[in-house]
């Protein structure tokens, strides 16, 4: 019986369809209505890829207490069980990475500076993430919050190939479209938990532009103790301690 | 002011499907039948780390739910809601489990 030979990198990105059927699968993630459809999008982009396994990360510091870390699994589940058992995501080289840089990089290229470091690329590797394309995708100046779109397969060496570049091209573009849908889910999310109203938005980006109360009661012509009592409410709802951290909330959640 | 609770609402799970959370509010658990298979989305909130880890995948099989039921530690800790979430599993998977998909549990696998 013939065995069947596994495309190359480089034979899969001569495809001439290659780019464009990823461009599509970046496109459809904007149209996703639910996370069920991103997981199914993000294994299609990963068969196409001739990759064994994907999974889109996410990051951000929620509030003054928690901080807060999604992931999107097109791979073996118990990765992120034993991920989470072992608290990966404190030693995790590769976000580590995604925090500080924008550009695409292979995983075996960031080194792994302590023996905790090293374990959690173990147990990547172990649930199929032998070699791997890290992607990440940045928020604007100032946020916390990041994502990093990562690409593996079971062969040692399988994007150690001059075509990547077309990958990573794909890949990135992915990765944005990706992080931008996790972003308008954690905007829906807020918006649903705290019940924010326009009028609250209102004085979240009046506080954005650094406006006191005095200027904002003027604004919206109501009193200064109006609009202290009504950031009272505001904090409240979004479980803060401070117009400061409102914003910061706000923002990252992609509300203003 | 005192330090607020956890209380994720998934934009996701508001749409439909089946919410299961502990009486602490420390874990969630949202399962949804879809096209692709059972979604599950779990929700973890540490104290020790002071982090929330929430990770979603699709199910294409009973066996595949099972075995990652079985590797989740949670199940010592959340006895009741980690029962109601294999029962609850289990139902939504044999109302859409066909045999086509059995073998594979991730697409990219």
């Amino acid at each position: 019986m013939a065995m069947s030979v596994r495309p190359t990198l480089q034979q899969i990105t001569q495809q001439a369809d290659f780019l464009p059927d990823l461009a599509v699968i970046a496109e459809r993630v904007t149209q996703a209505s639910d996370s069920s459809e991103v997981t199914a999008l993000l294994a299609e982009a990963a068969c196409l890829a001739g990759a064994d396994v994907a999974a889109f990360a996410s990051f951000m510091q929620d509030d003054e207490f928690y901080e807060s870390y999604r992931v999107i699994l097109a791979c073996d589940p118990l990765w992120c069980l034993a991920y989470e058992n072992d608290a990966c995501y404190m030693h995790d080289p590769w976000l580590t990475y995604a925090r500080h840089h924008s550009e695409p990089v292979l995983a075996h290229r960031l080194p792994a500076r302590t023996n905790k470091e090293i374990d959690v690329r173990a147990l990547a590797s172990e649930f199929g993430f032998v070699s791997a394309l890290i992607v990440p995708s940045q928020a604007p100046h100032g946020l916390t919050r990041l994502g990093a779109l990562c690409i593996g397969s079971r062969e040692p060496d399988y994007f150690d190939d001059p075509s990547l570049w077309k990958l990573t091209f794909g890949a990135t573009a992915l990765a944005m479209r990706l992080h931008e849908w996790e972003v308008a889910q954690l905007r829906s999310e807020l918006l649903q938990t705290a019940s924010l109203t326009p009028d609250d938005l209102t004085l979240l980006r009046h506080q954005l532009a650094g406006h006191k109360s005095k200027e904002v009661a003027r604004a919206i012509n109501t009193s200064a103790m109006a609009v202290d009592s009504h950031w009272q409410r505001l904090n409240s709802k979004l479980g803060v301690t401070s117009r400061l951290a409102a914003v910061r909330r706000a923002a990252e959640y992609g509300l203003i | 002011m005192k330090k607020p609770k956890p209380n994720p609402t998934s934009a996701d799970a508001n749409k439909d499907g089946i919410v299961l959370r502990s009486d602490d509010g420390r874990l969630f658990y949202w399962l949804r039948a879809t096209r692709a298979g059972l979604w599950v989305q779990r929700d973890r909130w540490r104290h020790d780390s002071r982090a929330r880890l929430v990770q979603s995948h699709v199910f294409c099989s009973n066996a595949a739910f099972a075995r990652w039921c079985d590797a989740d530690t949670v199940r010592f800790d959340y006895p009741i809601v980690f029962s109601k979430l294999q029962r609850e599993g289990r139902a939504l998977l044999n109302g859409h489990e066909r045999p086509t998909n059995a073998a594979a549990d991730h697409p990219a696998g």
